[in-house]
């Protein structure tokens, strides 16, 4: 990487490498009354932007932090050894160490049909993914928890939700008014609308708001107008995968139908709900084999009319990231284990599989390295 | 030179020690600390009385000016009649300012009010200004402690710039706090324009602000921009706007939340601007503060046990030990 230039995320929370974790908590509280919403500090001082900007590094910083495992292998990424950072060189490409994180890009060759028994996923599906991981270390936070009541919006961690925002995604997965494993998480109202039309006709699952979490088949699938209009998600394009390219079972009620590949792998939390939307009624015609590389996901985030400010704002990752994504810079981007949290958010975003994004995104980027695929 | 008094450990609550007579070689008031904060009312005059009597009492010899040119007020925070002579006298009809220092009453401090009687007065023209600017950066003291005006007038910004101890004042309150940053912001560009000008980089300067200032880049890329055409003036740029290094002060505090503020403002202007300031205290919100001026007394003389009162000479502590470790400048 060459990251030499810019910040680590220690220093975006102003604290040694070296600091406890009782220290890192610290430093998160402090930056939250220096920087968040209700900060007179930061009123009037800069633009909007430039404070978005860096509470979405601050969230990053935290998530990444406080958590053990994904601290060591951030700090391992930046070159820096700690005690607990011992891996081996190889294990980047097999997170196996790391359970909460995605499977690798060898993950078993069918991701369309991991999920497929989504019944086991009752929590826990979406580790990879910024912001999500806090869990109950996150005691900074825990001020805005009781905002988790709600259903949280899948949308965008705009400024003023800065401190409330993390909690209320966080607890998303355990949201036990919501046993539905379809419905755990912000990005939910992709499934729900996307099992939803497997029972239907036709029609593009829409309803991709919060209010798609009431599963409403008719009612999402009757809705197919332009994003704009919509809340602030695009309706879902149902960017899936073409009809008859997958063996998929029309009946809803067969969802868990594809057992090939039951066993996900011992760190492959299938965070997608079963009957993912097997028919083809995407705008853009992505095939099931679909290679995604950065020109491809540029064109489906176009095709919701999204700009890139907008799907950072929500998905909380930061531009720069996004757009070295499009551009297919890969020496600029993070360690894999990042990266791949990073493309299945975005991929969730885009309501794309999130498996089959971050599988070929990777893949090509380790051919781009010249290691074997 | 030697420097007693500020090398030594700041008693404020000792007798005044009168200074020798020696210092008077020293042609140069040894610190300039202005007091602003570009919002009125929130309590710049009663910080600047207070600093300077608090300072005084040290045994400093100390010369306040009100620089509040068009709203010239000091002698009352300090409750006697409005001297004789005035500022105005300098830029009018150049009369020397250590003639028109008038004694408060309070051993080691003076006061020249800044009252603009003269319609005109209260905006010199640049040529004014600069004769003003030479007598205060040659007055005989050791600190001369100048009272600005509210906003962000020239005039005021530059009296801030030329002080060596800036002091921002601001209450924890968004008005204030807004107005604060405006003020600072203000101040920053102004110096970097005076850089950039003395380092013959102007022009690389403002194409690296772009159009305006209030758009304004952190001064850590306007330099970065300029190091790519000249890096040796680039990096006297450096050096001349790392010495933009505010001292805070937070007035009128009630909470607990609100005593956080200072460190806040601190952090946050550290992360975007990427310059040091320097947090000098907090001063309680305190009844004997509004009662005092009501009174037209100083706070330290004649409410010296209040809260308000022991917080601002915890500040003119905090001020004078910045000084205390270095010598000269």
């Amino acid at each position: 990487m060459t990251a030499t230039e810019e910040p680590t995320l220690y220093d975006v929370l102003e604290v040694d490498p070296g600091s406890s974790v009782d220290e890192l908590r610290a430093a998160v509280e402090r930056a939250r009354e220096t920087y968040g919403p209700e900060s007179l500090a930061v009123y009037a001082l800069v633009d909007e932007v430039q404070l978005g900007e860096l509470r979405a590094k601050l969230d990053e910083a935290a998530s990444v932090l406080l958590d053990p495992a994904r601290r060591a292998t951030y700090d391992r990424s930046i070159g820096r050894l700690g005690p607990s950072t011992l891996w081996t060189e190889d294990e980047e490409e097999d997170p196996a160490p790391l359970p909460p994180v995605e499977p690798g890009p060898h993950a078993p060759e069918t991701p369309l049909e991991l999920e497929a028994s989504g019944d086991e996923e009752g929590e826990e599906p979406r580790q990879e993914a910024f912001a999500l991981e806090l869990d109950d270390r996150s005691g900074p936070f825990a001020r805005a928890t009781p905002e988790s009541e709600e259903p949280p919006a899948p949308a965008p961690l705009l400024s003023e939700d800065w401190a409330a925002a993390v909690p209320a995604e966080q607890q998303t997965p355990r949201a036990s008014t919501q046993p539905e494993p379809a419905v755990e998480t912000p990005a939910a109202p992709v499934e729900t609308a996307g099992r939803g039309a497997a029972g239907e006709t036709s029609g593009v699952p829409g309803e991709a708001e919060p209010a798609g979490r009431n599963e409403d088949p008719a009612a999402a699938s009757s809705d197919a107008e332009s994003p704009s209009e919509r809340g602030r998600l695009p309706p879902s394009l149902g960017l899936r995968v073409k009809p008859g390219a997958v063996p998929a079972s029309p009946a809803p009620e067969h969802e868990p139908s594809p057992e090939p590949a039951v066993a996900p792998g011992p760190a492959e939390r299938a965070p997608e709900p079963p009957a993912r939307p097997r028919e083809g009624r995407s705008r853009l015609d992505i095939p099931a084999d679909a290679e995604f590389n950065g020109e491809l996901l540029r064109r489906v985030r176009e095709s919701y009319g999204l700009s890139l400010q907008q799907v950072a704002e929500r998905t909380r990752i930061t531009r720069i990231h996004l757009e070295n994504v499009e551009a297919d810079r890969y020496d600029h981007l993070p360690a894999t284990v990042y990266l791949r949290g990073i493309l299945v958010n975005l991929a969730r975003e885009l309501r794309l599989d999130p498996a089959r994004v971050s599988k070929t995104y990777l893949l090509a980027a380790q051919r781009a390295h010249g290691r074997a695929p | 030179m030697k420097r007693h008094g500020l090398n030594n450990v700041v008693e404020l609550v000792g007798r005044p020690r009168p200074r020798a007579e020696e210092a008077h070689a020293s042609r140069r008031a040894r610190r300039i600390v202005a007091v602003g904060g570009g919002k009125g009312g929130i309590g710049k005059s009663l910080v600047s009385a207070n600093l300077g009597i608090a300072l005084a009492r040290a045994g400093h010899r100390v010369t306040l000016v009100d620089a509040d040119l068009g709203g010239a007020n000091l002698h009352t925070c300090l409750g006697i009649a409005q001297p004789q002579g005035t500022l105005s006298d300098v830029v009018t009809r150049g009369a020397r300012l250590e003639t028109l220092a008038a004694p408060t009453g309070i051993e080691n401090l003076s006061l020249v009010s800044g009252a603009m009687d003269a319609l005109d007065a209260a905006n010199p023209r640049a040529q004014a200004r600069a004769r003003l600017v030479e007598q205060l950066q040659t007055l005989d003291a050791d600190y001369l402690v100048l009272d600005l005006g509210a906003g962000t007038s020239l005039h005021t910004i530059d009296f801030f710039l030329l002080a060596d101890h800036g002091v921002l004042v601001l209450l924890p309150e968004p008005t204030s706090v807004e107005n604060a940053y405006r003020f600072l912001k203000a101040a920053l560009f102004r110096r970097l324009q005076q850089a950039a000008q003395a380092l013959g980089v102007a022009h690389l300067a403002e194409a690296a602000l772009g159009s305006q200032g209030s758009a304004m880049r952190t001064p850590g890329e306007v330099v970065k921009a300029v190091a790519e055409m000249q890096p040796d003036a680039a990096a006297q740029l450096d050096r001349s706007l790392r010495e933009f290094r505010v001292k805070l002060v937070v007035n009128q505090v009630r909470s607990s939340a609100d005593q956080s503020v200072g460190r806040a403002v601190v952090a946050a202007w550290k992360k975007f601007f990427g310059l040091d300031m320097d947090y000098l205290g907090a001063i309680a919100y305190d009844d004997a503060a509004w009662q005092t001026v009501r009174k037209r007394r100083a706070l330290l003389i004649d409410a010296a046990a209040s809260t308000a009162a022991t917080d601002l000479v915890t500040v003119a502590q905090a001020l004078a030990a910045l000084d205390r470790p270095r010598t000269g400048r």
